[in-house]
């Protein structure tokens, strides 16, 4: 059965998005600098997001299961790069290696606790570690409380090697994302979030499935963390385990198209270039657009600009105004989006 | 001893946070993350009337609670309702949009600082069992025991409560007996977001809000929850009264920087301990009256088959 639904269309389909990501990665490496500071400043923080964005989706998206625990996975992966640069004099890169291993391990620690719960109640379970990081950072003396701690300057990378970083990172983490989603793994994933049960009653694990995504989310948004910490420099527990953290995430893949290859990418490019930093002198207005953005999208688009795009598309060239739900074959489960099927009552 | 008491006096302002939760999630199984901003609404909007008219606190209730009962119905009725039918994440991501564009609203509006509701009463002290306790906590604890014993009352006892029990057992039989369900849903909704205003002028009183207070009172409300076993409406009230416990005597033992930590690695411990909580209950242990039959986590409903179309 499984080597049955992993067809070559599936394969394809996953060779392609790779070849697509791997040509962005190419352009943006090559007119990176010629941006000006400004513009790469802004992409790099962008980067970042897509990169977090994207692991969210593994979780969130792929396997269903809808976190709200990445702030405190930003946070540790902040904390870890900035005490590693400052403590252990190790260079640039092990130390935000460092941050994904903080980031996968406290995510699994997560897992471990919260993976006996379903749906909200995992949901609501994440929020309280979200929070407790928060509350318990502002009093952990070690890493010197509300004050927060900084890295010597002199060991902040330029914003053009930042630049880079963030571009490796968000190329490694969208790859993963795009390997998962067409693997046999992914599938899997998907299984376990459309009906936990039957996934059970077939031989698959939901609990390893769900841990190993959890893992996997938790290092890249540690990764993503870490490149945020570098870019300020000096961290706080209040801005880096700060809920916003979680929500910004959540928002953008929504957005973008929850548990699709691409929404999350889109999402955040719409969510932070379009609209953040547009509104960046009211951020209360950007709050309220998102916000909003974000209900009518579940209201009216619930696979987000990309499932709404696929559909539009579809549409068209099939003359028909809307999508038949999807036979099960592999070929057409392979040209449907794989969350159309098993959700609407 | 006095550790003891204001615990369960603060048990009364939680067992009111975690009402309107219950409410919502027993009878049609939403999860609103947007509860805590409803109660930060409350209190913002008690604090306009206040200043306006020059009233009471709990004076101004008289014009809130309708007023959130107002703007919350055709949430329920033309936007959640609808979300139900498509599983557990539609509803939980609309929810968290509310949640997001009431906080900005009210920071674009009220500014970020932590403000809070005078009353003349508010540090009066009496009295209570040979302890000094605040007149406000006590206010706080018989407004929860009132309201949870009024909603239990409501539900077990008035033709509304068995409509209202039809339609969350079961809606589409209850469609086909002459209820409408999402009218009930909707009044449901109304309802607990009217507690969650009482809520909010209680907090107001008692102590500050700010605009991001929201998603903290909404974890107490669901540790309260969980805690009083979730659907049960007199659950609550314990549930309610052992948070105010846990956490008055936590933040007395580690120190008062921990109050809020402790909630939210009771709730976590909570949360880690309900798979075995809820065996042991359907084994016959702590067995209690429910009303929305299935609604412990051990045998999951589908949600889905489960809501008519509106």
């Amino acid at each position: 059965m499984k080597t049955a639904l992993l067809s070559s269309g599936r394969r394809a389909s996953a060779v392609r998005s790779l070849i697509l990501l791997a040509v962005l990665l190419v352009f943006l490496a090559a007119f990176g600098p010629a941006i000006g500071r400004y513009q790469m400043s802004l992409v790099t923080t962008l980067l970042a997001y897509v990169a977090a964005a994207t692991a969210w989706n593994i979780i969130g998206g792929i396997g269903g299961q809808f976190s709200l625990a990445s702030s405190a996975f930003i946070g540790v992966g902040s904390y870890v790069t900035i005490m590693m640069l400052r403590g252990t004099g190790l260079p640039l890169w092990s130390c935000l290696a460092t941050a994904a291993v903080g980031g996968a391990l406290f995510a699994a620690l997560t897992g471990v606790v919260l993976f006996r719960l379903r749906g909200f109640y995992f949901t609501i379970g994440t929020l309280a570690v979200a929070l407790a990081a928060l509350t318990w950072m502002t009093t952990f003396a070690f890493t010197g409380a509300t004050t927060g701690i900084s890295a010597p300057l002199a060991l902040i990378p330029s914003g053009a090697a930042l630049y880079q970083m963030a571009l490796v990172v968000a190329g490694v983490a969208t790859a993963v994302g795009i390997v998962v989603f067409y693997s046999p793994f992914g599938l899997r994933l998907m299984a376990v979030r459309d009906d936990e049960d039957v996934a059970d009653s077939l031989g698959i694990s939901p609990f390893r499935s769900k841990m190993v995504a959890m893992t996997l989310s938790g290092a890249f948004i540690g990764l993503a963390g870490g490149v945020f910490a570098l870019q300020k420099a000096s961290i706080e527990p209040f801005s880096a385990f700060s809920l916003d953290w979680s929500i910004t995430i959540v928002v953008m893949v929504v957005v973008g198209g929850i548990g699709t290859v691409w929404g999350p990418t889109i999402g955040a490019i719409v969510i932070y270039y379009g609209i953040t930093v547009q509104l960046q002198s009211v951020p209360a207005v950007s709050s309220v657009i998102s916000g909003i953005l974000m209900i009518l999208v579940i209201k009216f688009l619930p696979h987000g600009i990309v499932g709404g795009a696929h559909n539009a598309f579809a549409s068209l060239t099939r003359r028909r105004n809307t999508p038949p739900k999807p036979p099960l074959t592999p070929r057409e489960n392979e040209l449907v989006h794989p969350q159309t099927s098993g959700l609407e009552a | 001893m006095s550790v003891i008491i204001s615990g369960l006096l603060s048990g009364g302002l939680y067992a009111t946070i975690g009402l309107g939760l219950a409410l919502v999630f027993g009878v049609m199984r939403l999860v609103n993350l947007a509860h805590g901003e409803f109660i930060v609404l409350g209190a913002y909007a008690a604090s306009l009337f206040i200043t306006w008219l020059g009233v009471d606190p709990f004076v101004s209730l008289i014009i809130v609670v309708p007023l959130m009962a107002l703007v919350t119905y055709p949430l329920q009725r033309f936007l959640l309702t609808g979300l139900l039918r498509k599983g557990l994440e539609s509803p939980l991501v609309a929810t968290f949009g509310l949640s997001l564009v009431i906080t900005a609203v009210l920071t674009a509006l009220f500014g970020g600082d932590a403000r809070s509701l005078n009353a003349p009463y508010a540090s009066a002290g009496i009295d209570l069992l040979g302890t000094r306790v605040r007149v406000i906590d006590v206010v706080g604890l018989l407004i929860g025991v009132v309201l949870v014993v009024g909603t239990h009352l409501l539900m077990s006892r008035s033709r509304w409560g068995a409509a209202l029990r039809a339609a969350s057992a079961d809606p589409i039989t209850a469609g086909t007996m002459g209820i409408n369900v999402n009218v009930v849903y909707a009044l449901t909704f109304a309802a607990s977001a009217a507690i969650a205003a009482v809520g909010g002028v209680l907090v107001g009183v008692a102590y500050s809000f700010s605009p991001t207070a929201g998603s903290n009172y909404m974890l107490i409300g669901f540790t309260v929850v969980v805690l009083g076993g979730t659907g049960s409406v007199l659950g609550v009230l314990w549930g309610g009264l052992a948070l105010g416990v846990v956490q008055s005597v936590g933040s007395a033992v580690f120190g008062g920087q921990y109050r809020d930590f402790v909630i939210y690695a009771a709730f976590i411990i909570i949360l880690a301990l309900k798979p075995a909580i809820d065996t042991a209950r359907d084994r016959g242990l702590f067995a209690r009256k429910r009303y929305t039959p299935g609604a412990s986590a051990a045998t999951p409903q589908t949600t889905s088959t489960a809501v008519p179309t509106s």
